[in-house]
């Protein structure tokens, strides 16, 4: 289980995230939607440190870690409990598929080579890549590179996996086979926190929704509830920018 | 040209390949390896902005950087002595050889560690790496890819280079073409061959790199 609580970040003088809290069960999946700049980004990020927040608390399977104080071993031990799935994939260009999935597992815990080999190709497998495990990320589509991505962030079986705008640097067909991917993944069981704008995915995948909005959380609701009735005019306008644009449903 | 200059010639290949073999290639690969580990320290350095070490080493390539490598070789190899350090002349110009290549090779190492996406560094944190494995296991490989032309520009450089050693009395492949000259007076002729032994190492050499370049393309 995952739990925030009361999470500030400012920028200079521009307040990003004005005390942001939310629980995440384990199993669960939770979308975080709302308008560009609203912060979603920041928030995931200083969910894995990335950013360090200015204020507030994570809950890591019951170990606590205060944003002001934690220590940077600690931060190492609360990212490999996590995954993390970038907008632009982030592969490590110098590595195949199969080596950018045994990296966390061979350098950072010391599992042997070749049973991290083991857990890479059942990972790769997985996202269907069982036959790209010795390709390049430049020898890749969009698709496939992010699939890469998604299997190395749940190689070493995390508590929460964060995904950032995972399809919005991928087409149409692409986007399909990644949001895919992740239903499944959600199918079994994988606790995931996505931000997206994908909004069938989040009304069919996710239990709950979190709406954002200028740094604040504006709504939270389960999933089919969320987009049934939504609660605040700002949810339903946005929710009708999806409706009315080129957004099929 | 006639037979006594081509015969003097092909005796005297020999001669200038010895000391080439012996010294301007030992010479060059210590204070190559040296100079790159010194480089490589240096970058980071500077890139990590270590308090007092970075003014430190920006001191350092400042002064390297300014001043003729006869100079400094003059200095640590006729003048140290002068306040009590002896060196001999071969560690002498390993000496001033090494620090010419930490110099400028850390300023192609250093920007081709910032060439390379910090989104490759985030990544790495987020597999769980420290700073040190994110940028031994990730990002120094591909900023390697990024340094290995200019690099071995470089590296070329120095073979070169070490023609300078022939000022503190080393014996290489310059100096050994100026003693037969002197006896037999085709300087010419003498010169022009040490400098086909160069051409001849540094040939070689361009032939490795594009060799190395077409393998780091290959793969990603
Ligand atoms: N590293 C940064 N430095 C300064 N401002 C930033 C930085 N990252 C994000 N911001 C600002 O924070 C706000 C929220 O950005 P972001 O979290 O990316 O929003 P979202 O992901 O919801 O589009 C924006 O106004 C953005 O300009
Ligand atoms: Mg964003």
């Amino acid at each position: 289980m995952l739990q925030a609580t009361n999470i500030k970040k400012r920028f200079g003088d521009n307040e990003v995230l004005k005390g942001i809290s939310l629980t995440v069960r384990t199993g669960d999946v939770v979308s975080i939607v709302g308008p560009s700049g609203s912060g979603k980004t920041t928030l995931l990020r200083c969910m894995n440190f990335l950013e360090m927040a200015d204020e507030g608390e994570l809950n890591l399977d019951d170990k606590l870690y205060d944003v002001r104080k934690v220590r940077k071993n600690e931060i190492r031990e609360y990212r490999k409990k996590t995954g993390f799935v970038f907008q632009n994939y982030n592969l490590f260009a110098n590595k195949t598929a199969l080596g950018n999935v045994t990296a966390g597992l061979t350098i950072v815990r010391k599992v042997p080579a070749k049973q991290a080999e083991e857990i890479a190709a059942d990972a790769l497998t997985r996202v269907g890549l069982q036959d790209k495990m010795s390709f390049y990320p430049s020898q890749l589509s969009g698709g496939q590179q992010q699939r890469v991505s998604i299997a190395r962030a749940i190689a070493a079986d995390p508590s929460v996996v964060f995904f950032d705008e995972p399809t919005s640097a991928l087409d149409p067909e692409l986007t399909k086979e990644v949001l895919s991917v992740m239903k499944k993944l959600a199918d079994e069981g994988t606790t995931m926190v996505v931000v997206t704008h994908e909004m069938q995915f989040a009304r069919n995948v996710s239990d709950r929704v979190i709406f954002m909005e200028d740094g604040t959380v504006l709504e939270e609701a389960a999933a089919e509830e969320f987009f049934r009735n939504p609660q605040s005019e700002r949810s339903v306008r946005f929710l009708e920018s999806f409706s009315v644009g080129a957004e099929p449903g | 040209m006639n037979e006594r200059i081509l015969q003097e010639l092909s005796d005297s290949f020999v001669k200038l390949l010895i000391p080439g073999i012996r010294v301007t290639i030992p010479l060059t690969a210590i204070s190559f390896s040296l100079g790159l580990i010194l480089a490589l320290t240096v970058a980071l350095i500077e890139i990590a902005r270590i308090p007092v070490l970075n003014q430190a080493v920006r001191c350092y390539v400042w002064i390297i950087r300014t001043t003729p490598m006869i100079v400094q070789l003059f200095v640590v190899y006729y003048g140290l002595p002068n306040v009590g350090i002896k060196l001999d002349a071969f560690p002498s110009a390993i000496l001033v050889f090494t620090l010419s290549v930490g110099a400028y090779c850390s300023e192609t190492i250093r920007a081709a560690i910032l060439s390379v996406s910090s989104g490759q560094m985030e990544a790495a944190y987020c597999v769980g790496m420290n700073y040190l494995q994110a940028m031994w296991h990730i990002v120094l490989p591909q900023a390697f890819r990024t340094a290995f032309p200019p690099l071995s520009n470089s590296l070329i450089g120095l073979v070169k280079d070490t023609s300078l050693a022939y000022s503190v009395a080393i014996v290489e492949i310059l100096a050994t073409a100026q003693r037969i000259a002197a006896r037999t007076y085709d300087y010419f002729w003498l010169y022009c061959e040490a400098g086909l032994i160069y051409m001849i190492i540094c040939t070689i050499l361009t032939f490795a790199q594009r060799k190395i370049e077409k393998k780091l393309e290959r793969t990603g």
